[in-house]
């Protein structure tokens, strides 16, 4: 610690020194290579030596007695925290020596790669009564040295905390160094793999040799971004994929090492497999569907594309956009919510539907409807995207032909029902006619009895079809109905169809006042129920009996047809009712009746179903089952 | 007896609808096979017949036009429609029929319908 008499010393009465040993002082201070400055605590330049002066280009009463922050660093104020790293403060405060790093910032005229250094000077009473500032230029090996010293810390904390692997090879392909990231792939430990060979190393983790060869091969990846793929399996069996991208290092055109830099890529892989496979499912539709479809992994890169949404933004072929981000055909404006909607997609399993603004190669941009739906696997877990988008042209083209289609096949087949309808009048009133005349035999009355009930099947077939397609088509309405009006128009129907045959029908329902959820069409139901019973029935009086009765939570109706004809066996109690899923004409099919009665009471948001009138014995008659909502 | 006037566009339904209303006694006063020709027939007829059996889907005029047209007209007309489209009937009663009869019936059914008109 240096320690200053006060005496004569010119304009610096603090300074006193005997003659000699002040002009050895002197010599020292002004023939020093390296810059002095001597600062008070009020911050007054004392002192400084020729060296400073000649720095600067200052004169010696320009400067002394001034403000070192004026003349040093431009300021009307000392300098803060925030500005140059001043060690006045420190020293004044410590009584201690503070020295900086080399200056990175430039400060007037000073030159950066310097190391500037403050020292205490204290009075005799042992307070700092002055700071020695010395600024010493590094040589450019030092500062090279020291910039290095700190590039070598902030590379460490980038190697070491990298996401990515990363491995320095030499030249011979010995691993130099590796950081924990890639030892993490690798399942290893540090000693299993520096200063191991790069080939022996990785065939025991089976990679292929193409890939290793790959690695070294400098023609491939010369800087030209090329990225290699490697399969390997880690130290743990775990196979792995990983996306590697090697580097030579040269210096003077020679080689001195390489590092690859390696990326886990194994779960998109995996998942681009299992979306690949979810493609192939739905090849067919993906391939023939007009609109643009698109399949996309997680973070939105493209795994499959169909013709028609390569068509949509101008792609001749997959390559062009297979394994890239779907966000970028959109625009600029509309990507960042493109990507908030696709985390939504993904985060909340919401199925999104949005117009935005995209690119195409041909069409330039343009507004597309895109409608999009997380894709889970079989244990829920997500995978990836479906994304279809519509151009509103085509599809409302498609859609409006596929309308007047619709209607014109309906038209058809109400011409086609009505003149049918027609026709079958004139044959059924001439065969009744026929059949009421005395000119005929026997024999041609059951011929014409044959006509007479071909006709009636005829009619009913394709009345029958007729409402199915109303019922697939939606065109049939429910509303509420009363129970009794129904079952009392097909029960007169039946006594008009059947007037010669003794005919019992035994209920309650004058009484009942219940309405249900229905349409008319129901009464079509119970007339074909009670037809059937009549129709398939050898005993001499047909025997009906109709019950009802609320279910247990009240919200159904519960009505039973019971009759005593031949029964159904079991095979056929289900069957019966599924006309054209059977395939084939069951023994007792009226045709299109009971398949139609069904789908009436399925509109109705009913049930209908048969069982044995009495258990396990069919042949004593069936009991027709319908329930149907209540209405309050 | 009751006299009837039969509208169709089916010649042979007319020859059937003779032969039908004569097994009751019953006359067939009059025919047209089209709207028009009904209305034609019709307005200037002279008596009115009792009951007209019209059909729906005919060429130039359908029944349901033919229908509301005649009972402005002649709001005393008794008229049963007769058609092969269902969907027509509520739009039929409504507009001021009798009675509706879908296509096909049988005898029985026609015969019962009359009888439940006093016919």
């Amino acid at each position: 610690m240096a320690s200053i008499n006060n005496g004569n010393s010119g304009n610096n009465p603090d300074f006193k020194f005997n003659g000699r040993t002040k002009n050895l002082l002197e010599n020292i201070f002004n023939t020093m290579n390296d810059e002095l400055i001597v600062v008070d605590k009020n911050f007054i330049i004392r002192e400084v030596n020729d060296y400073f002066l000649d720095q600067y280009g200052w004169k010696r009463d320009e400067i002394i007695g001034k403000f070192c922050y004026r003349i040093l660093h431009e300021k009307d104020e000392p300098c803060s925290e925030n500005d140059f790293k001043c060690p006045l403060k420190k020293v004044f405060e410590t009584g201690q020596p503070v020295h900086l790093k080399p200056s990175s910032t430039k400060q007037k005229d000073r030159k950066s790669g310097s190391v500037y250094s403050a020292f205490p000077l204290l009075g005799e009473d042992g307070e700092v009564k002055y700071m020695v500032g010395l600024t010493r230029e590094l040589t450019e090996f030092q500062y090279t040295d020291n910039l290095l010293k700190d590039s070598e810390e902030e590379f460490k904390l980038l190697f070491n905390d990298s996401n990515v692997g990363i491995m320095f090879l030499d030249p011979t392909g010995n691993v130099i160094d590796i950081n924990p990231k890639f030892l993490e792939i690798l399942a290893c430990d540090r000693w299993e793999v520096v200063e191991k060979n790069f080939f022996v190393l990785f065939s025991t983790l089976k990679m292929n040799s193409v890939d290793m060869l790959s690695t070294f091969d400098d023609d491939i990846h010369l800087d030209n971004g090329k990225n290699i793929e490697w399969k390997i399996s880690n130290r743990k069996g775990k196979q792995l994929y990983l996306l590697a991208h090697p580097s030579p290092i040269r210096k003077n055109d020679v080689i001195i090492g390489r590092y690859v830099v390696v990326e886990d890529i194994t779960e998109q892989k995996n998942t681009q497999k299992v979306l690949g496979e979810y493609t192939e499912v739905i090849k067919d539709i993906f391939e023939s569907i007009s609109v643009g479809m698109a399949i996309s992994d997680l973070e939105g890169n493209i795994v499959e594309i169909n013709e028609p949404a390569m068509a949509l933004f101008g792609f001749n072929s997959r390559e062009e956009i297979v394994g890239k981000s779907g966000l970028e055909l959109l625009s600029d404006g509309d990507r960042s919510k493109a990507y908030q909607d696709m985390l939504k997609r993904r985060y909340h399993d919401e199925t999104h539907d949005s117009k935005y603004k995209v690119k195409s190669k041909t069409k330039g941009e343009f507004d597309l409807n895109i409608s999009s739906s997380l894709i889970k696997d079989k244990d829920g877990n997500p995978l990836g995207f479906m994304v279809i988008s519509k151009d509103d042209g085509k599809q409302k083209g498609s859609e409006k032909q596929l309308i007047e289609d619709k209607k014109r096949m309906e038209l058809y087949l109400d011409q086609i029902t009505h003149d049918v309808f027609n026709f079958n009048q004139s044959i059924i009133t001439s065969s009744e006619l026929l059949l009421n005349g005395d000119d005929l035999s026997e024999q041609q009355k059951k011929y014409v009895k044959l006509t007479l009930d071909q006709a009636k099947t005829i009619s009913n077939y394709i009345f029958n079809t007729k409402k199915l397609a109303e019922i697939e088509s939606g065109d049939l309405k429910i509303h509420s109905v009363d129970l009794y009006k129904l079952f009392s128009a097909a029960m007169s129907r039946l006594y008009q169809s059947y007037s010669r045959r003794p005919i019992e029908i035994n209920h309650q329902l004058q009484d009942s006042n219940i309405c249900i959820q229905g349409n008319e069409l129901l009464e079509h139901v119970f007339y074909n129920i009670f037809n059937n019973a009549v129709k398939y029935n050898k005993n001499e009086v047909v025997t009906i009996d109709i019950s009802y009765s609320l279910n247990k939570d009240e919200k159904f109706w519960k009505i039973e047809i019971m009759d005593n004809g031949y029964g159904l066996p079991d095979i056929l109690k289900k069957s019966i009712f599924d006309h054209f899923k059977s395939g084939k004409k069951n023994g007792t099919s009226t045709g299109l009746g009971l398949t139609l009665s069904k789908e009436v009471v399925k509109l109705c948001g009913g049930e209908i179903w048969i069982e044995d009138r009495v258990k396990n014995d069919f042949s004593q008659g069936s009991n027709f089952i319908i329930k149907l909502p209540r209405v309050s | 007896m009751a006299t009837f006037f039969i509208v169709d566009d089916e010649p042979i339904l007319h020859e059937l609808y003779h032969d039908i209303l004569r097994m009751k006694g019953h006359e067939v006063c009059g025919e047209a096979y089209n709207g028009s020709e009904c209305i034609e027939k019709l307005f200037n007829s002279r008596p009115d017949p009792e009951y007209i059996i019209m059909d729906h889907r005919m060429p130039l005029k359908n029944g349901l036009e033919v229908m509301k047209y005649l009972l402005k007209v002649k709001p005393q007309l008794k008229i049963i429609f007769v058609s092969a489209d269902t969907s027509i009937k509520k739009r039929a009663i409504d507009a001021g029929a009798i009675m509706f009869l879908r296509k096909p019936f049988n005898l029985n059914t026609f015969f019962l319908s009359l009888s439940k008109l006093n016919i």
